[in-house]
């Protein structure tokens, strides 16, 4: 326990320089704002600004766009309240009874608890995060390339899991992403793989034109196909303070979703919507009248806002400790820091111990100026979302169009942006998710070499190295069984549930 | 020992098999949700304005080449009036052209116009 005093001290006063808590009020500032709008998430809005951050420390660069991150989950939460759409995905729950509350009256008690929740599932998770990342950094050390390809496998396991109602579609998306991580010159023999040729293509697809195009091109197209319902904005209630009785009623859903947000936020593909869903799940089951839910009880509100903001949080042990991005803003992060030389894994906690502090301790200081801001700022943000989609959309068609050419001063990386944002068109208008294409994307290169150097080490050639071992048998065993989880559960309802008669799915 | 092929292969297989069980047995959200009518014609309008303007942003420089592609999504894709359209898009680009070109350095093409960014 004292040995952390110590370095999150030293984190403070790296945090709290000028240049730092300027990136860090920069990074949570812009993450509302890209919050309260709709159509513009943190994952496009991050590679939009990873170039930017090139000439900036590599500490400022992550304190900034990791202010944007968590900074997005406090702004979408006034967007669903007060306009009835989700700004984030992982504040659509928070629309069923947020929505409800501003219908009533109560926008004010939503909008505080919410600002409340955040915080309080933030910082709570800021803690563990801590406590938990040098444990794990000092096993994932003992790790090789077969344990390594193991963690990585049961990850994309997961991450097709967790992702949407479809495993099959989730895997999809991901296997796809995993092949177009293959593009370029191989890791081991230096063999060129389908670049056709191309000098652009050996060195990969980019992450940020990919990113880019998927979640801030394919939106945009995808809502200029779909007409975009006008927005009509409520009235910014005057009391933000939730009254006793609120603070009665939130108490438990916001210790229970930082929990939830936490567990679920360490899981690859345990995305911060995939957090707040199943906080208000919970809260509905565990509620004494849960047909108060939906018509504004305020434990919808309060649990999935604190779970999104203890998932955000919880992201960063399994990207700083172990190197794997748990969803695809933290792809983006990854990518930052590789950017700047850093390489993320077992090791940053030890060659990096001030990037690491310095952004743990950002973070409490970025949840106080975001509960600071949100509270006496909501209306001013509210203003933003006045002006018409009509003129956001073309403007944020020029920054990510601007921003992908920012990035190398090539024409080439707009034009890939465009095609990805088709793509991103395409998987959004036939229900397919783009997140796992992203993370797969990211962490493929890291399994093939994990993957061939066990083969190698295995002299043989034979995949019996991965079972052979405890830590990697035991990751495959638990990851083969995720795989085929659907399949059971399906066997198994047919088994038990058949008497019954109840054809459910 | 495998190859530079051999993860490539393996994965080929994991999607065709995917894909294959997708066919065969179709997902209960495979059903496409279609909400109105599609706007098919502003969708194929937008993508040719992205296309064109990759062909021209060199050429014709930063500038230009973003005023046009403002007007174009403003005026016919999101269909708003002229007058507000052009000067919107004039403001985007000049302020968009001073805060990366000058502000953050990025050297944007000048194209036809002598301004240059980036120094």
């Amino acid at each position: 326990m004292l040995s952390i005093v110590g370095p999150l001290l030293n984190g403070f006063a790296i945090a709290l320089t000028p240049g730092n808590f300027f990136a860090a009020f920069l990074g949570v500032l812009m993450g509302t704002i890209v919050g309260v709008l709709p159509g513009l998430g943190p994952t496009a809005s991050i590679a939009l600004l990873l170039p930017v951050t090139i000439g900036m420390s590599p500490l400022a660069g992550i304190i900034m766009l990791a202010g944007i991150y968590y900074g997005a989950m406090y702004g979408g939460s006034t967007t669903s309240i007060l306009v009835n759409i989700p700004g984030e995905a992982a504040s659509v729950v928070t629309c069923i009874d947020g929505y409800e509350m501003a219908k009533q009256g109560r926008a004010g008690p939503a909008l505080g608890i919410s600002a409340f929740g955040s915080f309080i599932g933030g910082t709570l998770s800021v803690v563990a995060v801590m406590l938990i990342s040098p444990i794990l950094a000092e096993a994932a050390l003992k790790f090789g390339p077969p344990e390594r390809f193991a963690l990585f496998f049961f990850a994309f396991t997961l991450i097709g899991y967790l992702a949407g109602r479809s495993m099959a579609r989730g895997l999809l998306m991901g296997v796809l992403g995993l092949l177009l991580g293959v593009i370029g010159t191989d890791d081991i023999h230096g063999v060129d793989r389908f670049t056709f040729g191309t000098l652009y293509l050996r060195d990969g697809i980019g992450l940020v034109p990919l990113a880019m195009g998927l979640f801030g091109l394919g939106e945009i197209l995808y809502n200029i196909e779909q007409r975009e319902k006008e927005v009509s904005v409520m009235k910014t209630p005057k009391n933000l303070l939730p009254t006793r009785k609120d603070w009665h009623d939130s108490v438990g859903p916001i210790g229970r979703g930082t929990l939830i947000g936490l567990g679920i936020g360490v899981l690859p593909g345990g995305m911060p919507a995939v957090s707040s869903l199943i906080s208000y799940a919970v809260e509905k089951r565990v509620a004494k009248n849960p047909e108060r839910f939906g018509k504004g009880a305020i434990e919808g509100v309060a649990g999935p806002e604190t779970a999104n903001n203890a998932a955000t949080a919880g992201g960063f042990v399994p990207l700083l400790t172990l190197g794997i991005p748990t969803n695809s803003v933290l792809a983006l992060l990854l990518a930052a820091l590789m950017l700047h030389g850093v390489t993320p894994g077992p090791l940053l906690l030890f060659k990096y111990p001030d990037v690491f502090w310095g952004v743990i301790a950002s973070m409490y200081i970025g949840n106080v100026i975001l509960l600071i801001l949100n509270l006496p700022l909501i209306g001013l943000f509210v203003q933003i979302l006045k002006v018409p989609y009509g003129i956001l959309s073309p403007l944020i068609i020029m920054f990510v169009l601007l921003g992908a050419y920012a990035l190398n001063n090539s024409v080439i990386d707009v034009f890939v942006t465009i095609l990805f944002g088709l793509l991103g068109y395409v998987i959004k208008r036939y229900n397919f998710e783009p997140a796992p294409l992203v993370l797969a994307f990211v962490l493929g290169p890291m399994m093939e070499t994990s993957f061939r150097q066990s083969l190698i080490m295995s002299r043989s050639g034979s995949i019996g190295i991965f079972f052979s071992r405890p830590i990697s048998g035991t990751l495959l065993v638990i990851a083969i069984l995720v795989l085929f989880l659907p399949l059971m559960k399906q066997r198994l309802k047919r088994l038990f549930l058949q008497p019954k008669g109840g054809r459910k799915s | 020992m495998p190859g530079p092929g051999a993860w490539p292969f393996l994965l080929a297989i994991a999607i065709a098999l995917l894909g294959a069980w997708l066919v065969f047995r179709p997902q209960p959200t495979t059903k496409v949700a279609l909400k109105g009518v599609p706007r098919w014609g502003r969708l194929a309008m937008a993508l040719g304005t992205f296309f064109g303007y990759v062909l021209i942003l060199e050429s014709l420089g930063y500038l230009v080449a973003t005023t046009l592609l403002l007007f174009v999504q403003l005026y016919w894709v999101e269909s708003r009036h002229w007058a507000s359209s052009l000067f919107i898009a004039l403001m985007g680009a000049v302020i968009s052209f001073l805060v990366f070109g000058f502000w953050l350095k990025v050297p944007l093409p000048s194209g036809i116009l002598p301004f240059r960014a980036g120094v």
